[in-house]
């Protein structure tokens, strides 16, 4: 071994050895920043991943797309434009499984022979070959995948109940797919005959998409161009671009699962910071006889360093793991998430790759460094004669808190400007910048609340004297203290924002529904609740509602995505009457709702504007299938349901443009004194034969969307669990520290009449003292880290505003419980303390 | 017989036909056969072929070979026929096969089609309302007035027009049209051949347009019940002699190696009568193998084919050993054929077409119904 390393290991290896749980701990807070870290990462490319491959599955090996509902007969002209090699059509439903609740399929109509070039995936019949003049024959005949067959325990020949656009329809298991040149993504993806498939889901004449190969993949553009030209209204692109939008949709909210993420390693940081600082501190006499026999300045900071990497490596790998662990927990929350808001996706498996694992080690290992660096510095500073000299080693923590609250001050100024700027015409993520800034100067306010609480308990001759005591002793060890705190404050005011954030989110929306939602009752198919809005209600279904005497009116509804000079967008088809219903920013709903249902204008939603940046009087432009179409909007109203926007347009206007006159659901207002109960009854009997839809009742559908809202932000609540714990770890981590670094002077204390229960109170004061500080800077700093989730980051990323509204019960107990947990954190070293054996400890003095 | 299982085979090439019958006519005896009636489709039976090979000269004695075939194969049965609204139920899948040989320059050229015909691109015509018998993509069987027909094929780098026109009546192969598959009841189909059409057209090859004359033969064949097990493949001669005559003769091999007792053959006289040759009558011996280096396939390639019944004795060879359609996964060889030797002692010549399948692998779908 070179000698270096000698040096080292004897240094660090064996000091670490002897301080094992310090090192555990050290271990595991790098571990659960990585592991938070990695598992966001995971769920969300495991989520986009499985979009991809989803749309990957469809488009096989297609150059180009041509989306939308396209017009069938548009196949032979897009296929005797020059340049196009092969053409194929394919449409796509959604089919539920009301044998397996929750459970559905995926239904993709492909053409059998055309198809075949494009397809990376291969029908197997089990008993012999994939028979085709079956598959052509058979209405209602499917492909299902092996993995969903063996899930469901349906093999060939297997017949199954499906809802499509809520009519019950009989499937039949025909083949089995197989993965061809690419695994099969999706488990529930199901392909069949698109003949079958336009009968199926009563779509003759129309598909999903053409797929398209080229002659020359790689210059595609006048291609694109002429099949644009074939018609107007025609989405010509990559099949790719589909994943990529949605991967952008997707972007923001994973930047804010990311970021959130990020704070469980800042607090890490912290604990390295602590951990290596007292390791610094302790060592000044070793350190300074390894200066004294020449070791340079420079080998000394990698010894430091190096003891750092001994937490980060193993916390690395440890979070590695748990990452993936963490992944599939979170995953199911994420891609319930994705599909509420905005597309449905299936993820079936986790997608992991190097990458994600290597950005993480490299995270880990740049926070360890990052918290090491300090203290690291400091050691290689130490001059040898000062160090040998003996009672020198106390300088270093009489520090006071110096002029670190002028830079609190200067953080808070950048936060304030980052939130200006984001808010005006910065880039988005110029808001998180504000949020880092907050949370900067509530850790660099640590050292100046620690003080101020000292001060305070020192003043107040009321309380205990172990109380006092743990206060002289916190203020003269002030920046191992405030480093803790600050870790715990960072940690408090996340959680703390969090809860203000989702509360007022909550409030706003809640508030919306209750203006928005009035209707008696609103009926769907099934399949629109559980998978995205993608089926649509029998055209019988709507005359029986619009027929009903009780029914004093019946509103349709139906979204869909169409191009517009401002890209896709999603254009809600409304037909009714307005209704007071909608809460519009700055001018009258009701003579802006009047344009929209005589056809004269289009009105948008809050996102929509602040994404695109119009207003009212501005123009949308929308490629329809009889050609541009431009609309005035005449109005903007709050809306939570889309951070992408949406575009409101009346049903007559639509008809006009689109030849599609379905409709995904209907809000229907009764008469007074007919009773919703009934009416709802007489629905499900009338329509039970066609289909499986969902009746809800004002409340229910109330309770419906804020579940799903509350789906939402169940990620966020593991996230600031999460860093509640680590941080609450670290309370322990400078406990148990405290109490063997002063193993001397606590035994003094012993042996001067302090019992074990004044040792250990001494002990448990100052985690008290610490946890309740912390708490209190954390939810001081929590409000306005609020206010910048709530006033900068929403509007930023998703366009909408939220009222701030306090929860504040649940501000009032946060000190409580973090003292509580503080205090727990606290036990174990008092334990320690107690038990210490006077003699043994005081040999050394 | 030996189409029948060519159109399984080819079918192969994507994927497999059931073998379900449910449904569909069977092929029996007592078929009035009535034309031009019979040269447009019949939808009742499960499989049909429009079949054509043919010897072809150019005027400055370049000769070529060629074969065109326009296939059906039903999905759903009359049955089974519900009205939908969709275009993409269809009643039968449509594809073919154009090869042209190219004698002097030793070249083969192959190309396929499959189609579904949702969009009208392909189908087949009762000749009432449409005089084109089949079609597939800008592939086309007509039918003229006069009774002669008009064949078109074309893939980029060759297009065929020919008209054809038959020197001879119809020929009815087995009980009189009836060509029996097996011993089992059912197992057969309704078979007639033009067996001397005098063609006459262009072709274009590359950039050049070449004024061509000579002789085809046609096969249309319908049947719903056809496969045996335990079939491997099949060898087809198709000849026809400078003496007014013309040869057919299948040959089904087993997987045992033994030779399938349904084989058989047709001999028509110079006045149109025809002779049925039962397997015992044939005595066909290969001579010289070719190995395909695409698919590593040892065909054979020259034969000596002797009737004793009919004092035949011919020496069959090719001008051109490469003229395998190396498809995946199922490839054949079929091509144009010389053919010289005596009748009755006296010097004949020919030419014709022989097909070859089973050599690369086994046949797919011969072996399902086992």
């Amino acid at each position: 071994m070179p000698p270096f390393l000698r040096i080292f290991w004897w240094n660090v290896a064996r000091y670490v050895r002897r301080h094992r749980v310090l090192a555990l701990f050290n271990v595991l807070s790098i571990a659960l920043g990585i592991a938070v870290y990695l598992a966001i990462r995971i769920a969300n490319e495991s989520a986009t991943k499985a979009f991809a491959a989803g749309v990957d599955l469809v488009a096989g090996k297609a150059h180009l797309e041509v989306r939308g509902d396209v017009d069938e007969t548009q196949w032979p002209k897009v296929a005797r434009v020059p340049g196009v090699n092969a053409v194929t059509g394919v449409i796509e439903a959604v089919a539920a499984l009301p044998d397996w609740p929750g459970e559905y399929l995926r239904l993709t109509g492909v053409e059998a022979i055309s198809g075949a070039a494009f397809r990376t995936f291969e029908m197997r019949a089990d008993a012999g070959r994939f028979d085709i003049g079956k598959w052509m024959s058979t209405p209602g005949g499917v492909a299902i995948t092996r993995e969903f067959a063996q899930r469901r325990g349906l093999h060939e020949g297997s017949e199954l109940r499906a809802i499509v656009d809520g009519r019950t329809v009989q499937l039949k298991v025909l083949a089995l797919i197989d993965a061809g040149d690419v695994p099969v993504a999706d488990s529930r993806f199901a392909a069949m005959d698109i003949g079958w498939a336009q009968e199926l889901l009563q779509r003759a004449g129309r598909v999903t998409s053409l797929q398209v190969m080229l002659a020359d993949p790689l210059h595609p553009a006048k291609v694109t161009e002429q099949i644009a030209a074939l018609a107007p209204g025609l989405q010509v692109g990559p099949p790719r671009q589909r994943s990529e939008q949605v991967g952008k949709m997707l972007a923001a909210f994973q930047l804010n699962l990311t970021a959130l993420s990020m704070v469980s390693l800042l607090v890490g940081v912290f604990l390295i910071h602590n951990t290596v600082w007292t390791s610094v501190a302790r060592r000044r006499v070793q350190i300074g006889i390894l200066r004294a026999i020449g070791l340079p300045a420079w080998r000394v900071r990698c010894i430091f360093l190096g003891e750092a990497l001994l937490y980060a490596l193993p916390g690395v790998l440890l979070g590695a793991a748990g990452g993936v662990l963490l992944a599939q927990k979170l995953s199911g929350a994420v891609q319930q998430t994705v599909t509420s808001l905005y597309a449905l996706v299936n993820v079936d498996r986790l997608w992991l790759d190097w990458r994600q694992f290597s950005v993480a080690a490299i995270y880990g290992i740049g926070a360890a460094i990052f918290g090491a660096w300090g203290p690291a510095a400091e050691a290689s500073r130490v001059e040898p004669v000062e160090a040998l000299r003996r009672g020198v080693e106390k300088r270093g923590e009489r520090e006071r808190a110096r002029g670190w609250w002028l830079w609190a001050l200067a953080a808070c100024a950048v936060a304030a400007l980052c939130a200006w700027s984001a808010l005006t015409n910065g880039p988005a993520w110029i808001a998180f910048g504000a949020a880092f800034f907050v949370l900067l100067a509530a850790s660099l306010f640590a050292p100046l609340s620690l003080s101020l609480a000292c001060a305070f308990v020192k003043i107040t001759r009321a309380l205990p004297v172990t109380v006092q005591l743990a206060a002289r002793r916190l203020s003269r060890s002030l920046r191992r203290s405030a480093v803790t705190a600050a870790a715990l404050a960072a940690a408090v005011a996340m959680y703390v924002a969090l809860v203000v954030m989702t509360h007022s989110f909550r409030h706003s929306l809640d508030a919306w529904i209750g203006r928005g939602i009035i209707a008696d009752l609103f009926i769907a198919p099934a399949a629109n609740e559980s998978f995205g809005m993608n089926s649509f209600l029998p055209q019988s279904a709507v005359d029986w509602l619009r027929a009903r005497p009780e029914a004093a009116a019946a509103d349709t509804y139906r979204e869909m995505t169409v191009p517009t000079n401002f890209g896709p967008a999603m254009l809600v088809v409304l037909d009714g009457a307005y209704r007071d219903n909608l809460t519009f920013i700055e001018d009258d709903g009701a003579s802006a709702m009047a344009r929209v249902f005589s056809g004269e204008a289009v009105v948008v939603t809050e996102p929509f504007a602040r994404k695109h940046r119009v207003k009212v009087g501005s123009r949308v432009r929308f490629d329809t299938p009889r050609g541009p179409l431009e609309s005035e909007i005449s109005g903007v109203y709050a809306d939570y349901s889309r951070d992408q926007g949406s575009v409101v347009m009346g049903s007559a206007l639509f008809r006009r443009h689109w030849d599609d006159a379905r409709v995904m659901s209907v809000a229907v207002y009764l008469r007074p004194g007919a009773s919703a109960e009934n009416f709802g009854d007489a629905f499900r009997a009338a329509f039970a034969e066609k289909g499986t839809f969902v009746v809800n009742t004002t409340r229910s559908l109330r309770e419906r969307i804020l579940r799903v809202f509350d789906q939402t932000f169940a990620v966020t609540h593991v996230l600031r669990t999460v860093a509640i714990l680590v941080a609450i770890a670290g309370v322990l981590l400078t406990m148990t520290t405290m109490v063997t670094e002063r193993r001397r002077e606590l035994a003094l204390v012993r042996a001067l009449g302090g019992g074990p229960g004044f040792v250990s109170g001494l002990v448990l004061s100052e985690a008290a003292l610490l946890g309740v500080t912390s708490a209190l800077l954390g939810v001081a700093a929590g409000v306005p880290l609020a206010m910048v989730l709530t006033w900068v980051v929403n509007p930023a990323f998703f366009g909408w505003t939220i009222q701030l509204h306090m929860p504040w019960a649940a501000l009032a107990w946060t000190p409580v419980w973090i003292l509580a947990a503080a205090l727990v954190a606290a036990w174990w070293p008092a334990r320690l303390a107690r038990n210490e054996e006077i003699a043994e400890a005081l040999h050394d003095e | 017989m030996k189409r029948v299982l060519l159109l399984t085979m080819l079918l192969g090439l994507a994927f497999a036909f059931g073998e379900d019958a449910a449904g569909w006519r069977a092929a029996e005896p007592g078929w009035k056969f009535d034309w031009p009636r019979d040269h447009a489709l019949h939808a009742d039976f499960k499989t049909e072929w429009w079949y054509f090979t043919g010897n072809l000269r150019a005027a400055d004695g370049r000769r070529f070979g060629y074969q065109v075939t326009f296939f059906r194969q039903g999905v759903r049965a009359p049955g089974q026929r519900v009205a939908a609204k969709s275009r993409f139920v269809v009643d039968d899948v449509k594809f073919g096969h154009f090869t042209i040989t190219d004698v002097s320059a030793k070249q083969f050229h192959f190309s396929q089609q499959l189609l579904r015909g949702a969009f009208g691109e392909a189908g087949f015509g009762d000749l009432k309302n449409d005089q084109r018998a089949a079609w597939l993509g800008d592939w086309s069987l007509t039918l003229d007035a006069d009774g002669t027909m008009r064949l078109h094929a074309s893939d980029g780098a060759c297009t065929l027009d020919l008209h054809l026109e038959s020197a001879k009546p119809w020929v009815l192969h087995g009980d009189a049209g009836l060509s029996t598959k097996a011993d089992v009841p059912g197992h057969a189909s309704q078979y007639y051949s033009g067996t001397r059409m005098r063609s006459r057209g262009t072709l274009k090859n590359g950039g050049e347009t070449i004024a061509i004359e000579g002789e085809s033969w046609f096969d249309h064949e319908w049947a719903t019940n056809q496969l045996a097990p335990g079939q491997s493949g099949w060898d087809w001669f198709s000849v026809q002699l400078d003496d007014g005559t013309e040869l057919m003769i299948y040959r089904l091999r087993k997987k045992d190696g033994s030779v399938d007792g349904a084989s058989a053959g047709s001999f028509i006289a110079k006045d149109g009568s025809v002779r049925h040759l039962r397997l015992d009558e044939l005595k066909l011996t290969p001579v010289k193998f070719w190995q395909s280096t695409r698919t590593r396939a040892k065909y054979p390639i020259a034969w000596r084919v002797e009737v004793p019944s009919l004092s035949l004795a011919l020496d069959v060879t090719t001008p051109v050993e490469s003229q395998e359609l190396a498809l995946d996964p199922v490839a054949y060889w079929e091509g144009l054929i010389e053919v010289r030797g005596t009748r009755d002692g006296r010097a004949v010549n020919g030419h014709g077409y022989l097909e070859l399948t089973g050599y690369a692998g086994e046949v797919a779908g011969l072996s399902a119904p086992e």
